[in-house]
């Protein structure tokens, strides 16, 4: 290589533009913040000579600062930092994970939020789902089965006289919207044909039906309203196995759709495609939550309880015990869907935080609230996309 | 992995300091200035804090970046090595300047992070496809520029040039910096221009 390539090698590798740059600093800084607030100040001994030589030195740089282009140069850097904290900051979306939106419901409705940190409403949905692409949402509204774009373009609805509710988009081809109108379950066709709509089963639970991932034809788990779950084909409306139970509060299928999570107030339960019980798993505390780990092999599950409300990893295969992942009030969780990162709405603190799978705190983003205007209220996490 | 321990924190091998020193950056001034801002941060100030963010950042996220060519994890290894300062910052030798130790565990880190993700993409392509950071469509080649020309790199032989043209270490520092023996670097060096000499001259 002549010197002048390597030149240029060495400037090029200084200077171009890399992509990203900017914003992963302003991503970063919050939580490199945070780190120096969570740690506990070491213990220091106080010197009296050692303070007052402190004050003659700091007198002096004043000096200098006042005096010197290089105090100059501090000063603009500290009126640049002023000048910083009164100019908009970055959105709060702002440091989610790069590529994949996330779906957020606050009481005044529901909002896709996307990595870039922009959002948009959906529609006043008290519950919604993201298609398995993510090219779609639906949401119940009052009496409305509604099916909105990520930009909140309405593409069909379906009224019933009843109030419909625990919307779910089946997974795969994403032919099929299962949905609860009181306590009836219902679906419909992707494409909102309304001569599709039809009622599958009566005495349903209020629970979100899950759809098993990877099933010949489409393959639903719901809950009955008796405690029990039911498999059932939703092309033919055969059952396909029924098990009896405790009350199933969360119903979640791993990607592979063989391995059935179903959280009841103190436990977790792991079933298989047929229904059979692999193993339970007790969490102390009554359970509220369960994001199942896209592997199928561990779920963070948010319990209540003396103890304060706090999100557990609840290992699903081979030894271990649930052990704290966090301690908060958190109202909604959702793996990323490679499994590598947990995001969890932290009530308490006003901020969604994302989490490694270890456990540790990745990304804080703090005033989720006033971003989408606070009647609403804090945002909970209701999916993370897409479930594929 | 290697290099996770803060070097300036553990006993340090003859000529360490000197790759410190080198790699500082500065002056004189500029050592006190950092050494004053390390002070002000295990006191706990967030304003010294910032500074040394600022400082750093651009040149831990641009290490990063050289050496896995992906935005997202060049971020991640950052922002990780930020949080390792910060969490032992009260155990930090100030007397130590503090950009080598980040420039160490960011470039280590990311040979750790490009090496898992070539052997995840030999054992499950499909793996690959369901990964939750899509390529960013701005990280893609730049075409006709040494940044893309470092991708044809094996993350080894971009360590390597990142120590040396970006940071400007000697191969001896180099070697230290990445446990290795000075000839390995010295041969890594070596192919690394010849390969980067061909593609950027062929450009020319």
């Amino acid at each position: 290589m002549s010197p002048a390539t390597e030149d240029r090698l060495r400037s090029r590798l200084r200077e171009q533009p890399l992509p990203g740059e900017g914003e992963a600093a302003a991503r970063s800084w919050p939580v490199v913040e945070a780190a120096l607030a969570e740690r506990a100040p070491a213990a220091r001994p106080r010197r009296t000579v050692l303070r007052l030589a402190l004050v003659a030195a700091l007198l002096c740089a004043g000096l200098v600062a006042a005096l010197t282009p290089a105090g100059a140069e501090v000063g603009d850097w500290i009126g640049d930092r002023f000048a910083d904290r009164g100019a908009p900051s970055a959105p709060a979306f702002a440091g989610l994970p790069a590529g994949r939106s996330v779906l957020a419901l606050n009481a005044s409705g529901a909002y896709a939020i996307h990595a870039d940190g922009s959002w948009r409403r959906l529609g006043g949905f008290t519950a919604a789902g993201w298609s398995p692409h993510g090219w779609h949402v639906v949401g119940a509204d009052g009496h409305r089965l509604v099916a909105v774009t990520p930009a909140g373009t309405q593409k069909w609805s379906v009224a019933r006289p009843r109030r419909v509710h625990h919307p779910a988009w089946s997974t795969g081809d994403g032919f099929v919207v299962a949905y609860l109108e009181a306590d009836s379950l219902r679906a419909v066709a992707g494409d909102g044909e309304p001569g599709t709509d039809r009622l599958l089963r009566r005495h349903a639970a209020s629970v979100t039906p899950a759809w098993r991932p990877r099933a010949a034809g489409h393959v639903l788990v719901y809950a009955t309203a008796r405690g029990g779950l039911e498999a059932l084909d939703a092309d033919s409306g055969l059952t396909l196995w029924r098990r009896s139970g405790p009350r199933s509060r969360e119903l979640e299928w791993s990607r592979d759709g063989r391995r059935l999570a179903v959280l009841s107030a103190h436990a977790v339960a792991l079933l298989d495609a047929r229904g059979r019980m692999l193993r339970t798993v007790a969490v102390p505390g009554p359970a509220r939550q369960l994001a199942l780990h896209p592997s199928g092999r561990r779920a963070a599950v948010v319990v209540g309880g003396a103890g304060g409300t706090r999100v557990l990893d609840v290992p699903l295969s081979g030894a271990g015990r649930p052990r704290r992942l966090f301690q908060g009030d958190v109202a909604g969780l959702a793996w990323s869907r490679d499994g590598r990162r947990l995001l969890l709405a932290w009530r308490d603190a006003d901020q969604w935080l994302v989490l490694g799978r270890d456990g540790r705190v990745r990304r804080a983003l703090h005033g989720v609230s006033a971003e989408l205007g606070s009647a609403g209220g804090f945002p909970r996490v209701a999916g993370w996309c897409c479930p594929g | 992995m290697t290099g996770d321990r803060p070097a300036a924190l553990g006993p340090v091998a003859p000529g360490k300091a000197s790759l410190l020193a080198r790699a500082a950056g500065g002056d004189a001034a500029e050592r006190l200035r950092e050494r004053r801002l390390v002070r002000e941060v295990q006191r706990g100030s967030a304003q010294a804090l910032e500074e040394l963010f600022r400082r750093e950042w651009p040149r831990a996220y641009r290490a990063a970046y050289l050496v896995v060519h992906d935005a997202a994890a060049a971020e991640d290894i950052a922002q990780e090595a930020f949080l390792s300062a910060v969490r032992a910052i009260d155990r930090f030798d100030r007397r130590r300047p503090f950009g080598p130790w980040m420039h160490r565990i960011v470039v280590n880190r990311a040979i750790d992070v490009t090496r898992a993700r070539s052997l995840r993409r030999e054992v499950d392509a499909t793996a690959a496809d369901s990964a939750e950071a899509p390529p960013d469509p701005a990280a893609t080649p730049l075409s006709n520029d040494v940044v893309a020309a470092m991708r044809e790199l094996s993350p080894e032989h971009r360590a390597v040039v990142t120590l040396r043209f970006l940071f400007d270490y000697t191969p001896g520092e180099i070697a230290r910096a990445l446990d290795m023996p000075r000839g390995t670097v010295n041969s890594r060096l070596r192919r690394a221009l010849d390969r980067l000499g061909e593609l950027l001259e062929v450009e020319e």
